[in-house]
């Protein structure tokens, strides 16, 4: 079990310029104990942001005056680590990579249910509570999608691919890992398989980090998936595949490898 | 039939030729000084002389090709240097030791870039002349009405070969060439072949996508604002069934599973799940798929499209004849994506037999990488002047309200995804046959 504030002392900002969101998001969040503060936009929402106590952050990408991912910047700059979660109505491979590429914790398409919600808000309050130097350190020449999932060439025409340690601090046990198969296709952003973890039926989905066809699969990891948290760049690496551009999809990731 | 490609292949084809030409020369510069430096003798006035006309050729030749236009002057272009190419190795088998020359290797290769850059008559032709030229040349030599310049260090003024050795050695480089030619020829027949099939290939998809000019235009309009239609709507219904699915939700969570209220809201619940999915699929960020294709079996995705439709097909009094093959017809695909492909087309089956029939559907290989769906009704058919526009869309044929004209043009752009084909053939009062191919890519 965590140290932390009790669910009744942590604060949500929920910003989306549709106050019906806005009071739907509140009512499913308060109805565990959180205390929410709605903003309709990015403006005053940093203001408050800025008078500190903010745990969490559910934010709209499409907004008048700031959306979601210059707020993300504005945060990055500012040296701000609140936990962010999006939740979009018009949800895209490339808004996807460009928000966890900024750093937000989760991706929720709209229209959600309150256990998606509930799950990722958890998820994310837990990552940011997580203390980074405990982490194991990537090997060389990895990549990220920041702290979702990481590649790491092996090959001129091999990348492994896996889950990044944080993501799975976030989560907690996990219980299961389903993925695609050898010979399908997964795309950079794409979904490319997902955790079951014991915090939550909702999984958690696996962003690929590279596009491209499936070679080989890790059947180890999904017989025993204590692997991924024991050695996630290791033993728990999750698929090889075989990329079909790498150099124009490592533009979009960002080298996490200390050396 | 020539094309553009063909005059932009030719004509780099021959550019080639010409740097080649320049490799060629720095060659023979080489070769001369290095017999001159081991105190051969022979005739290197002559030899000088060649190259000097061959570099001057040349130039001419590029100047000339700069300034041409048009398939034939590069036709004559083409036969020109190379016969021009034939005659100077002839004279320089003649000053490096004609039948002895190590030189003669030179032709075999000028026979091959003869036979890829010309047609198969002109390559055979010339290279039926170079085998006169060399003929000529040693026959001319052996019965001494021409010199003979040996590469040795003794020079020879006469060749002082048995008929034997020349005779066979000329047999051999004779038949050599024939061999060369027809084996380039054969090669590059067949590459030409794939490249008419790819092209006919290539003009089929266009037939059914963008035609030229004014309509061209106007259909991209349409599909970027179908873009953006689909954007707003897709945007605004997300953000209405967020609260509506949340509401629901939550007031599930007060009431008593057992009460009727509840499993109103629990139908409200799965019916807004549902939307979601449809939703999702239509952008394409599905939750739990990687989006690409995955190996799936082509006659399982048809079957449960029928399945889809099967009451939509009884209540219109049509009957579904499904033929799939008993083994797996294995395909990489996105199965949403077809799946809603089949859907649309068999949908638009139904509609067109108003008076109920027989909606014939299949799926079968065709060739060695490729799967075939076909999809036949007896309804009313498409005119021959409609239906060129069927893949356009917001074009309907449908009373106003009946249709918004968006199905095929979904259809024709989840073909083109997969790079296949999507063929209609149709007979006013008989019916229509939609027949899908997508490679195994």
């Amino acid at each position: 079990m965590e140290s932390g504030k009790m669910a009744n002392q942590q604060t949500i900002l929920v910003i989306d310029d549709q106050i019906a969101v806005c009071r739907s998001v509140e009512k499913v969040l308060q109805r565990q104990g959180y205390r929410v503060e709605s903003f309709l936009n990015g403006r005053e929402a940093m203001e408050r942001i800025g008078t500190g106590g903010v745990d969490l952050i559910v934010s709209d990408l499409m907004m008048p005056e700031r959306t979601g991912t210059d707020l993300l910047r504005q945060m990055h700059a500012l040296g701000i680590t609140i936990p962010l979660v999006i939740i979009t109505g018009y949800a895209g491979i490339e808004s996807s990579l460009e928000s966890l590429g900024l750093g937000a914790m989760d991706y929720l398409p709209k229209p959600f249910t309150i256990a998606e919600l509930r799950t990722s808000v958890q998820r994310a309050l837990r990552g940011g509570r997580i203390d980074p130097s405990i982490l194991p350190r990537p090997p060389r020449d990895t990549y990220a999608i920041r702290r979702q999932t990481w590649a790491r060439r092996i090959g001129p025409s091999a990348v492994l691919v896996g889950v990044h340690p944080f993501r799975l601090h976030c989560c907690g046990a996990i219980q299961a890992v389903d993925l695609a198969h050898e010979k399908d296709e997964v795309v950079q952003g794409g979904c490319f398989g997902k955790l079951t973890a014991d915090d939550s039926a909702v999984p958690a989905w696996l962003w690929s980090p590279v596009s491209g066809e499936v070679a080989a699969v890790n059947s180890q990891a999904i017989v025993n998936p204590g692997l991924l948290a024991a050695d996630p760049y290791g033993q728990g690496w999750l698929m090889q595949l075989t990329p079909y551009d790498l150099d124009k999809d490592l533009k979009a990731l960002v080298a996490i490898s200390a050396a | 039939m020539k094309t553009l490609g063909d005059i932009r292949e030719l004509r780099s084809g021959i550019w080639w030729l010409i740097c080649l030409r320049l490799v060629a020369v720095a060659g023979v510069i080489i070769a001369t000084v290095v017999a001159r430096d081991l105190k051969l003798q022979t005739n290197f006035t002559g030899l000088y002389i060649t190259t000097a006309v061959l570099l001057a050729y040349n130039v001419f030749f590029a100047v000339l090709l700069h300034h041409s236009r048009g398939i034939n002057a590069l036709r004559v272009i083409a036969n020109l240097q190379i016969f021009l190419d034939f005659m100077s190795l002839t004279i320089l088998l003649h000053f490096s030791g004609g039948i002895e020359s190590p030189f003669k290797l030179y032709y075999v290769f000028h026979t091959i870039i003869s036979a890829i850059l010309l047609s198969r008559w002109e390559a055979t032709i010339q290279t039926g002349l170079a085998i006169v030229m060399i003929g000529a040349l040693i026959l001319m030599e052996h019965a001494g009405l021409l010199g003979h310049w040996s590469l040795g260090i003794i020079p020879l003024e006469r060749m002082t070969h048995p008929n034997l050795y020349v005779f066979s050695r000329l047999f051999v480089l004779t038949s050599a060439l024939l061999l060369a030619l027809y084996m380039t020829i054969s090669v590059t027949e067949r590459s030409r072949q794939k490249n008419v099939e790819l092209s006919t290939i290539r003009e089929q998809l266009t037939r059914h996508e963008l035609p030229r000019g004014e309509e061209d235009i106007l259909r991209e309009e349409k599909l970027s604002s179908l873009g953006r239609m689909a954007a707003g709507i897709v945007m605004i219904g997300a953000l209405i069934l967020t609260v509506i699915l949340t509401n629901v939700e939550l007031a599930l969570e007060d009431l008593d599973p057992k009460s009727p209220t509840h499993e109103s809201l629990q139908i409200v619940n799965d019916e807004v799940i549902r939307c979601r999915n449809i939703i999702s699929q239509l952008l394409t960020f599905a939750r739990g798929e990687g989006i690409g294709r995955k190996l799936c079996d082509a006659g399982a995705i048809l079957k449960n499209a029928a399945a889809l439709i099967r009451n939509y097909a009884t209540l219109n009094q049509v009957s579904i004849d499904m033929q799939v093959p008993p083994e797996p017809l294995h395909c990489r695909v996105n199965e949403n994506q077809i799946m809603q492909l089949l859907f649309n087309v068999m949908l638009n089956g139904i509609q067109a037999m108003s008076k109920g029939g027989t909606l014939k559907v299949a799926v079968a290989a065709c060739g060695d990488q490729c799967v075939s769906f076909t999809i036949e009704d007896t309804g009313h058919g498409i005119p021959r002047s409609i239906i060129s526009k069927i893949f356009d869309p917001f074009f309907t044929t449908k009373k106003s309200g009946e249709g918004t004209g968006l199905g095929l043009s979904v259809c024709h752009r989840i073909v083109e995804l997969h790079h296949g084909i999507i063929d209609v053939q149709s007979e006013e009062a008989k019916g229509t046959r939609f027949i899908i191919r997508l490679p195994y890519v």
